[in-house]
């Protein structure tokens, strides 16, 4: 039995012996396997770290393996996800649709919501594919976040719904058509701009919107060549057939091949605008007419005052020749004649000012009652002539000075007279002028014209003011006139800040009241002494020499026979342009210039800025006469340089006082009246207390150049001589010296100098001139008298000067 | 060498002395000695002491009546020293007369304004020049 027992053995033994071999013949494959398995997953989990997309193999329902990026997904270890089953990662909301999805065999992905570690949301592709997986059968799962790119769709998806609502809701209508114009789509402004229905628009051609074919082939051909037109101006219809100027800006549509396939674009709809800035420019080239207007009837009033002031000054000196009664009465007609001629030229250019709005309204003190009295001389010969009464009443509250336009004023109430007297045939015209209310400043004047004339219509009343109108047709043939008047008159007052209004009954009369507001003018303030013709021929202008630069020699006729009268001692010079002037006055002193201003050669702004600033004769006055009778002319005349201006043609009353007031015969002394004396007498002691410093000084430093000591010394023998000197003159004036009296006026002129006192320099001229020709030997004592009180300041100031330097 | 210039200054206004001297006397380079009368009497006293410039005021009676007027001290200048330039001067109103005196044998003349003493001194400064060229023939 052992026998088989040890055979028996024997073969266990050799079988062990192969299991054995086998078995470790195995085991070295298994180790190999394995080994090259762990590589692999080695390799796997490589790759998948680096990925963008989390990556699941799985086999059934049991995770084999997962890459890093899914567990940075999912918030999970890498312990904890291989707990987990695969349906886990979808949200459980989801997880049904997600499976029915993952069972439609032809799509190999499908998307779907994914849940986190700590329970959020977020929307994901899955990609599924059966792949071997070390001899056993897996499937891989991709699964990519999808929350970005849900942003960007949500985005677009947004974009779109703006593009859509800017397309739905804009003002402007937008079209998008097709390459041959036919509309592909329209907004609801395109189809309120044109007025057709959607249908309507979305049927039809865009050149059935043309108002010129040419214009759409036009634009079809800019939109080949260029790609694109903005604001591209086109003629468009209406569905009911309406025109409009629209501004079209357009883009091409194109295919992929860069093909057009159509066009898109804005509408704007500009008919209103454009009929807006015609209007702008129709109004500047109204303006500029208007400009152009004004400044034509400047010229033409310009180019009538010139021989009108030949006319009128002329008869002006026939007048004062010896003729018969009726030589007399026709020269009489031809000055009322041109008066009247005047008269309307310058209502038409007042017209013409106002329109244009270059009339400027002066602001000046002045006297009311001599506004109101010189009304009233204008009228007393036409009033007693009508065999009318004419009745001025004055308010007695009345303030003596206001401040206004007194030139307005005047034209204002004379306007207002001159109809009521033109209108009245018989009984009264009465001016009444009341104070209406008054605060500390201002006063508030209520001015009545009344009359007993014809009257106006009632239904006349409300046209009264308009241009060019008078009450009848018949009427400006009866009466004369432009039918200015009024409108200009109703102008004025409004500039004026005032008011006019009226009442009127048919054959009893009107009544005219006008209400305007004034500054309260301080008292003393005017002293422009106005004179008469009487005192013109009781008060000649002294021994003058003037200068009288015009180029028309009528015009010199006139201002040369004119002046004559008003003294024999008066040397009048002629320059015929301002370069002869210029000669004349560098050879001769002059006392006063009468300057044209146009002239030939140079004219008399140059002729002027050559005499003050080459010639440097900054004392000598030049009174401007000018036949421009615009403010701004005004204005050149005394910013070129010259004193004063006077418009021709001139009123001889108002030459004489500008003469005067130009030449020292600043104020005609009445020594008997001892109102004028008190008048004048204030005046001077305002003019000295205006001035905080009479002296200048300023020539004397210059030419001490620094020198204090010399400085010194000047002042005090000024200090010392001056009243000296003065009284030197009072002497010889008491003891009627005349030739003494001239030599020390003569000396005492370096004093004035050397003291800066210019404004005196011609006083003393005229002392040492009166001393001389034994001139208005009466008033030249006033002359001194005011040097005296002048020279006894500027010594005060020289002794305060001289203090100063000492202490220094 | 350049020698001394010697000016005479006549005028009755102190001042105007005053002023002119110390002018001249800053103003002009050369050596110059001036000397100032307010009488023209004394000038023509003084003649011999050969004035090259005499500076003579128009009017000289204004504070001495019957002081000699500025035409006969210049008639008295050009009978005695004709050698000597005169320049006159003259307030704007008597400027004819002063001209006049350019017959009567001045040099010149000069309107008394406040730019005669750069007119003053330019003509010193002229008349220096002439005399140099005169006696240096340069």
């Amino acid at each position: 039995m052992l026998a088989p027992l040890a055979a028996e053995l024997e073969y266990l033994k050799e079988e062990y012996r192969l299991l054995k071999q086998e078995n470790e013949a195995l085991y070295r494959q298994m180790v190999e396997v394995e080994k090259k398995s762990l590589e692999q997953e080695i390799k796997f989990n490589q790759l998948s770290k680096a990925s963008f997309e989390g990556v699941i193999i799985y086999n059934e329902d049991r995770i084999i393996l997962v890459n890093h990026t899914l567990c940075r997904l999912f918030d999970y270890d890498l312990d904890e996800i291989k707990q987990l089953k695969i349906i886990e990662f979808i949200a459980p909301e989801h997880r049904k649709e997600a499976l029915a999805q993952a069972e439609q065999t032809n799509k190999d992905w499908f998307e779907t919501v994914c849940i986190k570690s700590d329970g959020t949301h977020f929307p994901a592709r899955i990609k599924r594919k059966f792949i071997p997986h070390q001899g056993v059968d897996a499937s891989v799962m991709v699964i990519t976040d999808l929350t970005n790119d849900k942003r960007v769709e949500q985005e677009l998806i947004q974009s779109e719904l703006l593009y859509q609502k800017l397309f739905e809701e804009s003002r402007d209508a937008i079209y998008i058509s097709g390459v041959r114009g036919e509309l592909l789509e329209v907004n609801p402004a395109a189809l309120e701009l044109f007025g057709y229905t959607r249908e309507e628009m979305l049927s039809m051609n865009a050149q059935r919107l043309y108002g010129n074919p040419e214009e759409r082939e036009k634009f079809r051909q800019a939109m080949q060549k260029q790609g694109s037109v903005s604001n591209y101006e086109v003629l468009l219809v209406k569905k009911d057939g309406t025109e409009m100027h629209c501004l079209l800006s357009s883009t091409t549509r194109r295919n992929a091949q860069m093909e057009i396939i159509g066009y898109q674009g804005i509408i704007r709809d500009i008919t209103e605008r454009k009929r807006t800035d015609e209007l702008v420019r129709a109004k500047a080239l109204a303006e500029r007419s208007a400009v152009m207007k004004a400044q034509f009837l400047a010229n033409m009033s310009h180019e009538i005052r010139t021989p009108m002031n030949a006319v009128m000054g002329m008869t002006h000196l026939l007048q004062d020749t010896h003729m018969s009664a009726e030589q007399k009465r026709y020269v009489n007609g031809i000055y009322s004649a041109s008066e009247h001629l005047l008269v309307l030229i310058n209502d038409i250019l007042d017209f013409s000012k106002i329109e244009a709005g270059k009339l400027q309204l002066e602001s000046i003190e002045f006297s009311l009652r001599e506004v109101l009295s010189n009304i009233a001389d204008t009228f007393k010969f036409k009033v007693r002539e009508k065999k009318l009464d004419f009745i001025l009443n004055i308010d007695e509250q009345l303030p003596p000075v206001i401040v206004g336009d007194p030139t307005r004023l005047t034209q204002i109430l004379l306007n207002l007279v001159s109809n009521a007297v033109k209108f009245t045939e018989k009984g009264k015209v009465q001016l009444d002028v009341r104070l209406f209310t008054e605060d500390k400043l201002n006063a508030t004047i209520a001015f009545a014209v009344a009359d007993t004339g014809i009257g106006i219509e009632p239904d006349k009343v409300d046209f009264i003011f308009d241009s060019f109108s008078q009450v009848n047709r018949s009427d400006t043939r009866l009466y004369g006139g432009t039918g200015l008047g009024l409108t200009i008159t109703k102008k004025l007052i409004e500039m004026q800040g005032g008011t006019i209004s009226l009442k009127s009954k048919l054959g009893e009369g009107t009544t005219f009241l006008v209400v305007l507001k004034f500054e309260k003018g301080a008292v003393g303030s005017i002293s422009n002494h106005k004179y008469t013709l009487s005192e013109m021929a009781a008060n000649p202008l002294g021994r003058l020499r003037l200068l009288i630069v015009e180029d028309n020699e009528l015009n010199r006729v006139v201002t040369t026979d004119t002046i004559k009268k008003w003294g024999k001692d008066i040397v009048i010079d002629i320059a015929e342009n301002g370069e002869e002037a210029v000669k004349k006055i560098r050879k001769t002193h002059y006392d006063l210039i009468l300057m044209d201003v146009q002239m030939p050669k140079m004219n008399g702004y140059e002729a002027t800025q050559y005499i003050r600033k080459t010639l440097h004769k900054t004392d000598l006055p030049i009174l401007a006469m000018t036949a421009y009778a615009t403010t701004g002319e005004a204005e050149k005349t005394i910013t070129s340089g010259m004193n004063d201006y006077i418009s021709k043609p001139f009123d001889p009353k108002k030459l004489y006082q500008k003469i005067a007031k130009l030449t020292s015969k600043k104020e005609i002394v009445h020594l008997d009246n001892p109102d004028d004396m008190e008048k004048i007498s204030e005046k001077r002691i305002e003019k000295a207390e205006t001035y905080e410093h009479i002296t200048n000084l300023s020539f004397l430093e210059e030419s001490v150049a620094g020198d204090e000591e010399l400085k010194t010394k000047m002042l005090e023998i000024m200090i010392n001589e001056t009243p000296q000197e003065i009284a030197l003159m009072e002497k010889y004036y008491h003891e009627k010296n005349w030739e003494r009296l001239r030599a020390v006026a003569h000396k005492f002129k370096s004093s004035v100098v050397y003291m800066g006192l210019s404004g005196l320099k011609e006083v003393v001229q005229n002392i040492q001139l009166n001393a001389e020709k034994h001139e208005n030997l009466d008033t030249t004592g006033n002359l001194i008298a005011e040097v005296k009180h002048t020279c006894l300041l500027a010594v005060q100031e020289m002794q305060e000067e001289l203090k100063k330097l000492k202490k220094n | 060498m350049a020698r001394n210039y010697k000016i005479f200054l006549v005028d009755d206004d102190i001042k105007t002395l005053i002023m002119l001297k110390t002018h001249l006397e800053k103003r002009i380079g050369h050596d110059i000695t001036v000397n100032v009368f307010a009488y023209g009497e004394n000038c023509l006293d003084r003649l011999n002491e050969e004035p090259d410039i005499i500076v003579l005021d128009y009017y000289l009676n204004a504070i001495k009546e019957d002081a000699m007027s500025g035409t006969d001290v210049l008639k008295g200048i050009v009978a005695a020293r004709p050698q000597a330039r005169v320049v006159m001067m003259s307030g704007q109103d008597d400027m004819e007369t002063a001209i006049e005196t350019l017959r009567n044998g001045a040099y010149d003349y000069i309107i008394k304004n406040e730019k005669s003493m750069q007119r003053l001194e330019f003509l010193v400064n002229k008349i220096i020049l002439e005399l140099e060229k005169e006696e240096h023939g340069v």
